[in-house]
């Protein structure tokens, strides 16, 4: 009783199908009459939109592999910053936005600095894997 | 309003601003919005002035009850020729008026000459790689226009229709903090951050600047390799002349070209000293509060487009992906903090 193919690699077909099957087709178009200034800005606008839905495809498709260890972590992270034994992510979150706008709890700017990057870390994993590496093994907490 | 009428009202514009006699035909249409269309126009002067030209000509519903929404295209209009006027490449303002249109709402059209280059980022990059000094011209010139502009005296620049912004450093922070506090979650990377800034406000500079606002790559027209016109002047406001330079340097504006801080095509010094060379004056502090302040608007704005995705306002696939580039704003947020949280 278990369906082939998954989400995860459903999403990756999808991704794949959109990247090597219609973006050629519409960059052929979009640019078919060279110079760029005739080109067809409809296909145009389509390519961009067909890049921007393999993308999200692909996004989606590594939030279900990582995000509930990167959930797990961040909360764990940011319980240990507020002193808080429970709360979810998001009541988390409020809390230390609500900590930094009225300035109580007197945190550590380099505490809140190491979690709010590992946080950032880990959804940028998500969103986007190859922007930490690109400025060349940059900041990275 | 029929086609027939938008030519008629074109040809009137453009014989009072002292191009006629003139015919004109519509070319096609570039962009359609809600309440914005763009529209490539081929004009053929009559008799002897030349031949045939083309123009672009941006037309925008005026509601007048909703002043202060949208700038008009006349001020902008008023802006960008003061800017040409200085020195600065960017489009030449062929006319710009109302049409006189039988039912409302009035109908604002600016026409510009069509200027001759390439704006996508990625082909701005990849044409400047291909000759020999790589975007280092390009970069030069963009500090030459941006010190040119900001030697306008804005006083000098009449606007028909409202006054331009002004931001000072501190008013800037306190625009920053209510776009945050607009956004429905919490988002405390944003918060640190302005914290931060509000730490570290620079002092404002001696005298206030026009400020274009989008100055970057994108926004650029580049041609053979060089700046041939800065676009997009719907931002300009009056403020420090250090935001224009931080944000054409922006990461998210260097399309993974991250080793060329400006734009993805050139170097920082390259650009500093072209600025300097120009009369200029690079303040290093405000430059980098600038960047951060920049950088946190950014993603902040991101963030607006997904809140508007959520909730119904926009079916834009764009601004739903928006969301998810947050984090990259954050990452370079946090990456600009870290040698000041210690």
């Amino acid at each position: 009783m278990i369906d082939r193919p998954d989400a995860h690699r459903l999403l990756l077909a999808v991704a794949e199908a959109l990247t090597d099957e219609v973006v050629p087709v519409l960059s052929a178009s979009a640019s078919a009459s060279a110079p760029v200034q005739v080109a067809d800005p409809e296909a145009a606008a389509a390519r961009y939109t067909a890049r921007i839905a393999a993308n999200l495809c692909r996004i989606v498709a590594r939030e279900a592999e990582l995000w509930p260890q990167a959930e797990a972590a961040t909360v764990a992270d940011l319980r240990g910053l507020l002193g808080r034994d429970g709360g979810s992510l998001e009541e988390l979150s409020r809390a230390l936005d609500d900590e930094l706008r009225t300035g109580a709890g007197d945190l550590d700017p380099g505490s809140v600095h190491r979690v709010l990057s590992a946080a950032a870390g880990r959804r940028l994993a998500i969103a986007r894997p190859s922007y930490g590496d690109d400025l060349g093994g940059g900041h990275r907490s | 309003m029929t086609d027939e009428h938008l030519l008629a009202g074109l040809e009137q514009l453009m014989t009072s601003a002292g191009h006629g006699p003139l015919s004109l035909t519509v070319d096609r249409e570039l962009t359609a919005g809600a309440n914005r269309r763009t529209i490539r126009l081929i004009i053929t002067p009559a008799g002897l002035d030349g031949g045939p030209y083309a123009a672009i000509a941006q037309l925008v519903e005026r509601d007048d009850a909703r002043e202060g929404t949208t700038r008009s295209v006349l001020d902008e209009a008023a802006v960008v020729s003061a800017a040409r006027a200085n020195g600065v490449p960017a489009v030449e303002v062929l006319a710009a008026g109302r049409l006189p249109a039988a039912t409302p709402p009035p109908i604002e059209v600016l026409v510009t000459r069509e200027v001759a280059g390439e704006t996508i980022p990625r082909r701005v990059l990849r044409s400047v790689g291909a000759v020999e000094d790589g975007g280092r011209k390009l970069t030069r010139s963009c500090g030459r226009a941006l010190a040119r502009l900001h030697a306008i005296d804005p006083a000098a620049v009449s606007l028909a229709h409202e006054p331009l912004p002004v931001f000072t450093v501190a008013r800037y922070l306190d625009h920053l903090t209510e776009r945050l506090d607009d956004l429905p979650d919490p988002h405390p990377t944003f918060r640190f951050a302005i914290n931060r800034l509000a730490h570290d406000l620079p002092s404002d500079p001696p005298k206030r600047s026009l400020i274009h606002g989008d100055f970057r790559n994108g926004n650029l027209i580049v041609d053979a390799a060089d700046l041939a016109a800065a676009l997009d002047w719907e931002l300009v406001h009056i403020g420090d002349p250090m935001e224009d330079l931080a944000w054409i340097c922006l990461r998210t504006w260097r399309f993974g070209s991250d080793s060329r801080e400006v734009g993805g095509f050139g170097r920082l010094d390259d650009l500093r000293r072209a600025y300097a060379d120009s009369g200029g004056r690079w303040r290093q502090d405000a430059f980098e509060w600038w960047t951060m302040a920049r950088t946190a608007w950014w993603g902040i704005g991101l963030a607006a487009q997904a809140v508007a995705f959520v909730e119904g306002r926009s079916n834009s696939l764009v601004h739903a992906a928006s969301g998810r580039r947050v984090v990259e704003l954050e990452y370079d947020l946090l990456g600009l903090l870290a040698a000041r949280v210690g």
